[in-house]
């Protein structure tokens, strides 16, 4: 028990209590080493330190998203910096082995400038205009005549799109297959949800897709976020997309966060 | 948990401490290494006889052997990358095996000489994912490609469409209806399915009927319900729905899938899914859920006024060491076996063939039951091969014996 214990039991107490301390705590660990007895520290390394070399450490992520914080505010850009995640795979043959594709939810909306266009019936229209979303009804779909051209337009200038019951099912005979190539065929949007939820929970879902090379990246957050929002979504990234591989973090064989103009940050 | 709490549950047989575990359980009868390296079991497909089996490899090869002896036939050697579906053709021309691949081909072999006899070219770098065959007069053969889809005459081998605009990534699936054969439906990892009517010129603009989008890669489809009016979807985020394609809607959508499955048995936590398997005799839906340590079970899905993933009613353990990627019945009722009690064969990345048995005995289905899986523990494994062991000596070791031997034959056949 001398110098060298001390950072591990520090470590341990603030792995345990970062969603419950504020972060101003964290940044003065001594003030808890002195605090701890014998018994205490034993325990807490018996139960947590199995799991700690496994997993990503929640204060390695912290300390990072921090480093990334205070580097980027150094130099002002004219944009808000987009948060990515990288990952790095081993042990996982992209041919073989099953499809490493999906889509997931964070927790917070990592792009919240994402331009979203309601293609509603009359009830949806008017609740669009309510929360200031943009909407296109039927008989302005029917205006674009089937034209690509027009069809290609539309789908340029948003993002994603949303739409009603009664008008998704319309949408191959009004539009054309124009939307799906775009890869921005509508979600679906029931009366019996909110549609600003539903607009959230657009902004919200991310895509990640493995191809040919054991490589990815996943835009988690941006910068104008709270470091525990970007905490919180990278921790739920993380996990969920571990949880789909087989060999779960022994396929893991490194994690990387970066921001946009700034240089990669290794987590794991 | 001790061996004390154990046994207080044992006596509690007939009244299970949660949901009704009551299902069937299924042995080993044979296991065939097929390779002896890191490569794959793909798919296992049957002949509409089941005189031979065909099994796809992550070597590039389709290897045949006998679903009832385990004796190896030959093998289909061609293919220069990874085999995504194999399958026998209809009753029509019965030796004739249909493969498709990375390599931009589907191939047509003789699964008696175990020659090519023709070859699709579905242009250079188009991946070839899957294929049905299907159209108004049966002419069709539709393959679906990195995001196109292809359609040939299969009698003229003549190319009669190119479908690129409905989907901006690969095609993982295309099926013709089963009762509704002018009707093609495609599935994608863009995240949509998309409908098409395939009769006369087809093109995207107006064949294109409807449009479902799941919002996230989809894996694998397939039909389901009265008239196969229903269609259910597995994505890569191991997410279940199913949607009744004429009203273009969601009948129930499992997004926690793998949560609900490992509810509904007390082993491990189900990883991922191998497949859905559909009844038409008793009009039910099978969801089969695997563990990455080898186990997999069937379970119920209820897509009707309760949306649920009901109790494993079907158990496979001890047959394989890793992830299983194919499960072929031979009846399309889990629990339901042949004349010989098989009940089916199962393929997986530990590059076996496993086939099972169903052990028809009552009380050896109930002391399983009771001893081994109500109670979560490592203890498990040494538990089961215990009771196996008390109950069935014989059958273990005629077991072994089948097992060494169709090692042998078959490291022979392939050396």
């Amino acid at each position: 028990m001398g110098q060298n214990m001390k950072p591990v039991r520090v470590y341990l107490w603030l792995e345990l209590s970062y969603h419950y301390t504020h972060t101003a705590l964290a940044h003065k660990p001594y003030h808890f080493s002195s605090g701890f007895s014998l018994n205490s520290f034993l325990l807490s390394h018996l139960t947590l330190s199995p799991a700690l070399s496994a997993k990503l450490q929640s204060e390695v992520l912290r300390e990072t998203i921090t480093q990334i914080v205070s580097d980027a505010r150094e130099k002002k850009r004219n944009f808000t910096e987009t948060v990515e995640l990288q990952i790095g795979l081993k042990n996982y043959d992209p041919q073989k082995d099953k499809r490493f594709s999906g889509s997931v939810r964070l927790p917070h909306i990592p792009r919240p400038k994402m331009k979203i266009c309601m293609l509603g019936d009359a009830q949806h229209v008017e609740e669009a205009e309510k929360i200031g979303l943009e909407s296109m009804d039927v008989e302005a779909l029917k205006k674009l005549n089937k034209n690509k051209k027009l069809v290609k337009k539309l789908a340029k200038r948003y993002h994603a799109f949303l739409a009603s019951e009664a008008v998704i099912k319309q949408i191959p005979r009004l539009l054309g297959p124009g939307l799906n190539k775009a890869g921005k065929f509508p979600t679906l949007v029931t009366h019996q949800e909110s549609l600003e939820s539903k607009v959230n929970e657009t902004k919200a879902t991310i895509k990640f897709q493995l191809k040919k090379v054991l490589c990815m990246g996943v835009a988690v957050g941006n910068l104008d976020m709270e470091e525990k929002q970007l905490f919180q979504n990278i921790q739920m990234s993380v996990n969920f997309l571990v949880s789909l591989l087989k060999k779960n973090w022994q396929n893991v064989r490194c994690l990387y966060l970066k921001s946009t103009m700034g240089k990669p940050q290794r987590i794991f | 948990m001790d061996i004390a709490e154990g046994m207080e549950i044992e006596e509690n047989i007939s009244t299970p401490t949660r949901n009704n575990f009551n299902f069937k359980r299924f042995g080993i009868k044979n296991s065939i290494q097929t390779n002896f390296g890191e490569d794959y079991v793909f798919e296992i497909v049957a002949k509409d006889d089941w005189t031979s089996i065909a099994v796809s490899l992550s070597t590039n090869v389709v290897k045949l052997y006998s679903p009832h002896t385990g004796q190896y036939f030959g093998e289909c050697r061609g293919h220069s990358s990874m085999i995504h579906k194999i399958s026998f053709a209809g009753p029509s021309s019965p030796h004739v095996l249909y493969s498709c691949s990375s390599d931009s081909t589907v191939r047509a072999w003789d699964s008696r000489s175990f020659q090519q006899v023709a070859c699709i070219s579905s242009g250079p770098s188009e991946e070839v994912f899957s294929f049905s065959f299907g159209g108004a007069d049966g002419n069709l053969i539709a393959a679906g490609c990195n995001s196109q889809i292809r359609l040939w005459d299969w009698r003229t081998m003549k190319q009669t469409a190119c479908l690129e605009e409905s989907h901006m990534d690969d095609v993982t699936q295309v099926h013709f209806v089963p009762s509704h054969q002018n009707k093609l439906l495609s599935a994608s990892v863009d995240g949509l399915m998309c409908l098409f009517d395939t009769s006369g010129e087809i093109n995207d603009d107006d064949h294109l009927l409807s449009v479902f989008n799941m919002g996230t890669s989809i894996g694998k489809v397939g039909f389901c319900g009265q008239a196969d009016d229903k269609l259910w979807c597995l994505t890569h985020i191991e997410t279940l729905s199913v949607w009744d394609w004429n009203e273009s809607r969601t009948e129930a959508n499992f997004d926690y899938a793998r949560a609900l499955a490992s509810e509904s048995w007390t082993l491990d936590q189900v990883d991922y899914f191998v497949d859905c398997h559909y009844s038409p005799e008793e009009d039910r839906l099978w969801v089969i859920g695997g563990t990455n340590a080898g186990t997999f079970g069937y379970f119920p899905v209820n897509f009707g006024s309760t949306k649920t993933i009901g109790s494993a009613e079907a158990v496979f353990q001890g047959g394989h060491t890793g992830i299983v990627r194919s499960v072929l019945p031979v009846s399309s009722v889990p629990g339901r076996t042949n004349s010989q009690g098989i009940f089916g064969w199962t393929g997986g990345e530990d590059g076996r063939m496993c086939c099972w048995l169903s052990d028809e005995s009552p009380e050896t289905n109930h002391s399983w039951v009771s001893s081994t899986l109500v109670e979560k523990s490592h203890k498990i494994h040494r538990k089961r091969h215990k009771s196996l062991l008390e109950l069935r000596p014989f059958f273990l070791k005629s077991n072994v014996c089948v097992v060494m031997f169709y090692a042998s034959v078959s490291y022979l056949w392939n050396n």
